[in-house]
Order: C-alpha cells, then sequence, then structure tokens
C-alpha cells in the first residue's frame, strides 16, 4: 500500500469519525478497502497516532489472566481504562485498536453497528459476486487445501483438490464454508433481529460450539479466542462479538444460560411488584376521587399510610351501601394498631369510639347537605364560584362536626361525605375531615387561589389543613415571595464590577 | 463604511433573543477582526460578551472600528422580521445615525431594508482578564436549562458546586430543597450529549437563578454549554455561535453572609 493512498484512507477515517460519528473499526476498514486486517489495524493506530485527540479508542486486550485456573481472556476496552485492565493479564498479551470513533456510544452494540450493515450488504450481493466476505482472503491463518468458490455451489470433494490454491490467503475449511453458502438465506433473515438479540444467541451458545468455532478460525478473528471465555467478562464484549459472529456463521442458538436468567428476571419483578401492588389497585378503583385521596395520605403521616388506603377502598359497586351500614368506628379499628403506634396527635382517637353513635345522628343531616352541594359544585364544574360557595358553607358545617366528635383532637377528625361524582354516581365517604378538605381543594386547584381566600378567614379546619399540607396552601404565596426577593436589592448578590476593571 | 453579510442569518436573530433580556442597550463594536459586543445588566450584577469573527462571515468589510449603540428590544423587533434563512446583511456608515439591515430570502426573490436609528450609550467596557478557572463542566444546554428551570420553580439561588464526585445544583425555597447532581458521562451516542466535568478544585458558588435563566436564553444557539467557575471569580456561563464566535456571560457570585457586602 502506497504512501498516498494511506494518506486517503486516514483523511477518510477521519471525516466518517469527525463529520459522520461512524464507528470505524478495523474489520469495516479491512472490508471497505480490501485491506488485510492486520493493514487495517496499523492504519488506525497510524490514524490514532496522528488525529486521535478528541477521539475515543476502543482496544480489544486479550491474553491469560492472572486468575486461577487461569482463562483465556479478550475484551473490549476504551483508552481511558486500558492500563488499568492491562494490569489483570499476565505475561504478553495483545492489544490491538478496534475501533475508533467519536465517543463511546452509550449502547455498546452501536460499535458494531457499521460493521455489520456493512457484512450484511456483503452478504447480500449475488453469490456470483467476488467480495471479501466469499473467502477468508484477510485471515490471518490460511489452509491451502481450500478453494475459493466465487460461484456459490458447494462441493464438499474441492476441499482434497490440491492444485489450485487461488489468489489470495485462505483459511477455513470447505466444509466450514459449505454450511455458510448453504445456510446464507436463513442468516440473512437473522441478521434482521438487532444486535442486541443476537448478543444473546451467542451467549447461549454451548460450549462445544464455541470450540469449534475456535478450532475453526473464522474469518473475522485475527485473536484466536474461544468465544465460550467471554461469557465471564463484560456486557461489552458479549454483546459485541457475538452479535456479528452469529450473523456470519448462522449458528443456531442452544438455550443453556437463557432460562435460568429469565426465571431470575422474573422472581425479580415479582419481588419488586407485590408489595406495592394491594395498595396501587385499591387506588385504581375508585377513579378520580381515589386518586385525590391518594394524595392527601401521603402528607399524612408516614407509617399509617398503607393501613389507611385499605380502609377506604371501597369498590364503586358496593359504595354506597358500605357506606350507610358502617360506622365510621369500624375503620378506626383497622387503623388503631398502627394509630397507637405511630402518632402521638393521633392519640384522642380513641374518643370517636366513644362518640361514634352521636356521630351517626349528626351525620345523615350534614351530608345531606354535603350531596346537595357538591352535586350542584360537581354539576358546574367550570364555575369558581359555586364552588366557593359550596366550599365555604360546607367549611361551616365542619367546625360543628368537629367539635361534637373530637374536641381534643381538632387535626383528624371522621366525617361522613357524600356527592355526586363526575360519572353521576353517588358517593359517600368517611374521612378524616382534613384529609377531605385537602381532597377538594386538590379537585379545585385551578380556583384554589380564589378558595384559599374564601377559606381561610373563617374556619379551623381549613387553616388546620393548609399548616399540614404547605406545599399546596403556600405554594402560591411562596412564589410570589421569591419573585419578589428577585426584584427587591439582594444585599448578598456580588457586583460584577467588582471583579472586572474597567478600562 | 460597514457591510457584514451573514448568511445564517437565524444566527443572528438567535443571538439578539439571547442577550435582549439581559441588557436593554448596548453598543455594537465592529473591527477587523469581527462583531463584538459587552454589555452589562442595568444591576451590574451580569455582563454578556459577545464576539462573531470575521471569519464566519461570508462578506465583512470594516473599514474602520465602529461603535454602534442600538436598543436591542428594537433590534430585535427588525431582526425578527427575518425569515429563519435569510441571509442577513448589516450596513452602516461611518459617522452615520443609522444601521441598515438587509434581509435576502434564500432564492433572492424577496429583499428587504431594515433602517434603524442608533442612539448614543455610555457604556463602561470592562477588561476581563483570561484566567484559570478551578472547575469547567460542559453539558448539553438543554440539560442546563432545564435545571434552572426546574430549580427557579423552588428556590431563588442556585449553588453550585463541583466536587470529583461531579458537579451539583442545589437550591432551596420555602416549599422545600431541591438538589441535581451530574456526573460525568463521555459515553454517549453524540459528542454533544456529554457530561464533561474538568476540575482542578473542588468549588462551590451560590448565583441568582434569575439571571441563569436569562443565559439560557442562548441555548438554541449550541448543544452544549461551558461553565466556568473560580472561586474569586464570577462564574462563566459560554455557548459557541456556530464556528463563528460565542456568547459568554459572566455573573457575580453571591456573598457569603460573613463577608462585606457592597451597599
Amino acid at each position: 500500500m502506497t504512501h498516498t493512498e494511506t494518506l486517503n484512507v486516514l483523511d477518510e477515517i477521519e471525516s466518517l469519525v469527525s463529520d459522520q460519528l461512524q464507528v470505524v473499526s478495523y474489520k469495516w476498514l479491512s472490508r471497505n478497502f480490501s485491506l488485510s486486517s492486520k493493514t487495517a489495524k496499523g492504519l488506525l493506530k497510524d490514524f490514532v497516532e496522528k488525529h486521535g485527540k478528541g477521539l475515543e479508542v476502543v482496544y480489544t486486550v486479550s491474553g491469560w489472566l492472572k486468575n486461577k485456573p487461569s482463562d483465556y481472556h479478550t475484551m473490549f476496552v476504551a483508552s481511558s481504562k486500558l492500563p488499568e485492565v492491562e494490569k489483570e493479564f499476565k505475561g504478553t498479551y495483545l492489544v490491538h485498536i478496534y475501533s475508533v470513533q467519536a465517543s463511546i456510544p452509550m449502547d455498546p452494540a452501536a460499535i458494531w453497528n457499521a460493521e455489520f450493515v456493512q457484512a450484511e450488504e456483503l452478504f447480500r450481493q449475488p453469490s456470483a459476486t467476488d467480495n471479501c466476505l466469499r473467502d477468508n482472503r484477510f485471515c490471518a491463518f490460511s489452509n491451502s487445501f481450500v478453494k475459493r468458490i466465487v460461484e456459490g455451489t458447494t462441493e464438499n470433494g474441492m476441499a482434497r483438490r490440491t492444485e489450485s490454491v487461488g489468489t489470495t490467503v485462505q483459511s477455513k475449511s470447505s466444509f466450514q464454508k459449505g454450511t455458510v453458502l448453504s445456510n446464507q438465506g436463513k442468516r440473512f433473515q437473522n441478521s434482521s433481529l438487532n444486535a442486541g438479540h443476537q448478543a444473546n444467541s451467542e451467549t447461549n451458545a454451548t460450549p462445544a460450539q464455541n470450540q469449534s468455532a475456535k478450532s475453526s478460525s473464522d474469518k473475522e478473528k485475527s485473536f484466536p479466542v474461544p468465544a465460550n471465555k467471554k461469557n465471564g467478562q463484560g456486557e461489552k464484549s458479549v454483546t459485541g462479538t457475538g452479535g456479528l459472529l452469529k450473523n456470519m456463521w448462522g449458528r443456531v442458538p442452544v438455550k443453556t444460560e437463557d432460562d435460568s436468567t429469565t426465571v431470575e428476571v422474573k422472581s425479580h419483578i415479582a419481588d419488586h411488584s407485590e408489595a406495592p401492588k394491594p395498595s396501587h389497585d385499591a387506588n385504581n378503583k375508585g377513579g378520580s376521587d381515589d386518586e385525590a385521596r391518594d394524595v392527601n395520605f401521603k402528607r399524612a403521616p408516614k407509617n399509617d399510610n398503607r393501613k389507611r388506603k385499605v380502609i377506604f377502598d371501597f369498590s364503586d359497586d358496593e359504595f354506597e351501601d358500605v357506606i350507610s351500614l358502617v360506622s365510621p368506628s369500624s375503620p378506626k379499628v383497622n387503623s388503631l394498631p398502627d394509630v397507637e403506634l405511630s402518632s402521638k396527635d393521633s392519640g384522642p382517637e380513641k374518643h370517636d369510639a366513644d362518640v361514634s353513635l352521636e356521630r351517626k345522628s349528626d351525620e345523615p343531616e350534614v351530608s345531606e347537605e354535603d350531596r346537595q352541594k357538591t352535586a350542584s359544585i360537581d354539576a358546574s364544574t367550570t364555575s369558581s364560584m359555586e364552588k366557593i360557595q359550596g366550599i365555604g358553607s360546607e367549611a361551616q358545617a365542619n367546625p360543628s362536626k368537629g367539635r361534637i366528635t373530637a374536641p381534643s383532637s381538632p387535626k383528624r377528625k371522621k366525617v361522613l361525605k357524600s356527592r355526586i361524582d363526575d360519572r353521576g354516581r353517588e358517593i359517600t365517604e368517611v374521612v378524616w375531615e382534613e384529609t377531605e378538605t385537602n381532597a377538594k381543594k386538590k379537585e379545585d386547584t385551578d380556583t384554589s387561589k380564589k378558595l384559599n381566600d374564601g377559606k381561610s378567614a373563617n374556619t379551623v379546619n381549613r387553616a388546620v389543613a393548609q399548616k399540614k399540607s404547605p406545599a399546596m396552601g403556600n405554594a402560591a404565596a411562596t412564589k410570589a415571595g421569591s419573585k419578589k426577593g428577585g426584584n427587591v436589592k439582594d444585599h448578598k448578590q456580588g457586583n460584577i464590577m467588582s471583579f472586572f476593571k474597567r478600562v | 463604511m460597514l457591510e457584514l453579510r451573514l448568511v445564517q442569518g437565524s444566527l443572528l436573530k438567535k443571538v439578539l433573543e439571547s442577550i435582549k433580556d439581559l441588557v436593554n442597550d448596548a453598543n455594537f463594536d465592529c473591527s477587523s477582526t469581527g462583531f463584538s459586543l459587552q454589555a452589562m445588566d442595568s444591576s451590574h450584577v451580569a455582563l454578556v460578551s459577545l464576539l462573531l469573527r470575521s471569519e464566519g462571515f461570508e462578506h465583512y468589510r470594516c473599514d474602520r472600528n465602529l461603535s454602534m449603540g442600538m436598543n436591542l428590544g428594537n433590534m430585535s423587533k427588525m431582526l425578527r422580521c427575518a425569515g429563519n434563512d435569510d441571509i442577513i446583511t448589516i450596513k452602516a456608515d461611518d459617522g452615520g445615525d443609522t444601521v441598515t439591515f438587509m434581509f435576502e430570502s434564500p432564492t433572492q426573490d424577496k429583499i428587504a431594508d431594515f433602517e434603524m436609528k442608533l442612539m448614543d450609550i455610555d457604556s463602561e467596557h470592562l477588561g476581563i482578564p483570561d484566567a484559570e478557572y478551578h472547575s469547567i463542566v460542559r453539558m448539553p444546554s438543554n440539560e442546563f436549562s432545564r435545571i434552572c428551570k426546574d430549580l427557579s420553580t423552588i428556590g431563588d439561588t442556585v449553588v453550585i458546586s463541583v466536587t470529583k464526585e461531579g458537579v451539583k445544583f442545589s437550591t432551596a425555597g420555602d416549599i422545600g430543597t431541591a438538589n441535581i447532581v451530574l456526573r460525568q458521562n463521555t459515553t454517549v451516542d453524540k459528542p454533544e450529549d456529554a457530561i464533561v466535568i474538568e476540575m482542578n478544585e473542588p468549588v462551590s458558588l451560590s448565583f441568582a437563578l434569575r439571571y441563569m435563566n436569562s443565559f439560557t436564553k442562548a441555548t438554541p444557539l449550541s448543544d452544549t454549554v461551558t461553565i466556568s467557575l473560580s472561586s474569586e471569580l464570577p462564574v462563566v456561563v459560554e455557548y459557541k455561535v456556530a464556528e463563528m464566535g460565542y456568547i459568554r456571560y459572566y455573573l457575580a457570585p453571591k456573598i457569603e453572609e460573613e463577608k462585606d457586602t457592597k451597599p
């Protein structure tokens, strides 16, 4: 190869790498310019020396590892990690440049993409066409018994013919080649799978096959590495070579490890999904209302979160009946253990049991009122004025309820509420009062500012609720505040004039 | 006589959009090396420095150094009349009191002339020394923009700290706090997606998010942004303008409480 040719190729590599951001590997180079892979590697080395600044280089490092029993490893290593990795090898090891690219791709498979596409195109050429993949002309191993058959017909007997050793170096047994040719169609189908897929099947190839791959020095490998050794390595090398080899040879994947890995994954998923599932289901059943509730509970003390969700899990169908029959005390039974464990302020709730009878008699009236109000609210969702009125009066009703039920615990009161939801069903809920106010707020976020003005002035409950959920109540105020802060002269802010002098 | 022909007219439009919010009036300085601007915001906290090198223009003629005072709002109004594919030519006479923007459509079938009055602006030109920065962070510009936008909903000050773990953007407000940590990541499909952190010394500085947000108006100009930090210096937020120059924003840090504050 003359000097000028080399320069041309180097220029081309540069434009490919820096302008088109293509990964240029020695294989691609070798096939594209019909060079031997050794020359291609040499070219890449020259290129890296001359233009390597700002580019990423992937090396292949192969040799025996220091561990015992010693393994033969081939690794793909980014230039930055090369010294580190080299320490793992003992004695003599090979370091070749594999590819040059603008950046190390996120998906390691992208490293093989360019050469994969190229290989695909070469194979797709009519069988009469002579190209570098029809034989192993660039392989470092030669086998003088193999004849190159451009026509693509397979003759096993040819293997023994010694008279014509073609013009180029040949390497693999004709038996292997026969398989390749006859499998061509299949391979092309396979090759439409993406690299990731292929990587899997490669991983699963049986040792026997890998051994055979080893012995039949395949044309792409200039470093003879048993493929099965790669299993122990990082994903990169497994994915990469695997994807390619599988395409080239059309090897049938045999499942060995695959099963175990999928099982692992499954159980993994199961583990994760089990815990949150019930509560999720609960939340999803009730549509919009439940969503609102869910949000509120997240703000409640951590410990009783889960239990409470369960309490309020009324599916739509049973909803009405359950509410009218079940007294507020029954949910409390569920929640009590938790409450006792966790929070002081919920201690007074025990009183609720004593007064629950009173409350029952109270509640129907209230809920009747509420129902009418909320119905009107829901019917005219857009009119914020109506909402304000409705909620305002509701809020007035609440304090009285609160006083009856649990005077000593102003923060959390159970209340029976009925309303018509957006799908036209009547919904009655037993809720902690403060929770419900939040739910309302959530619904009315668009008008929340106005509502806040209306509410906060006169209602104890509202105030409490707001205190408990600063994120909602104060959001508007905070934002305004911070903006004001920006406009007001900030004394901590440095002045640029103190850093730069006038010219 | 001044005549600058910029084929990629949209660049100039984007440049204007990225500085007009920070600065109202500014002097554009034209010399044989290029078209530049340096201006401070009204509170003298931030400084913007723009350079468009002469090589980036298809045609660049500047007989003698010229300083043109322009209202950036008005200039932006005029440039908005140019199409994104238009070729923009800036023309001015020595000693004249107007500047002309000429917009040519790519097919040359439409030519528009906009003449704008110049103004006299007293501006203080600051000498910006070349400095070694303790830490330099290069990251995707839209990521930076997103971080500033998100943090400004929580608080009004961002603390940018660079350690060997990465770069951390944090803020605190009445509703809570926020921390965003980015780690060096060069394993990306496109070089512009990389997050590159060069740290010589760890550094931590606070800045007003209001200004940071106005810096991110330059995001359309470049895929990457470079943030250079030094404990004794204003932060530099730099966006490259195609191959022809840059916009650099300098922002004075907020001073720690114990130090004396300037009135």
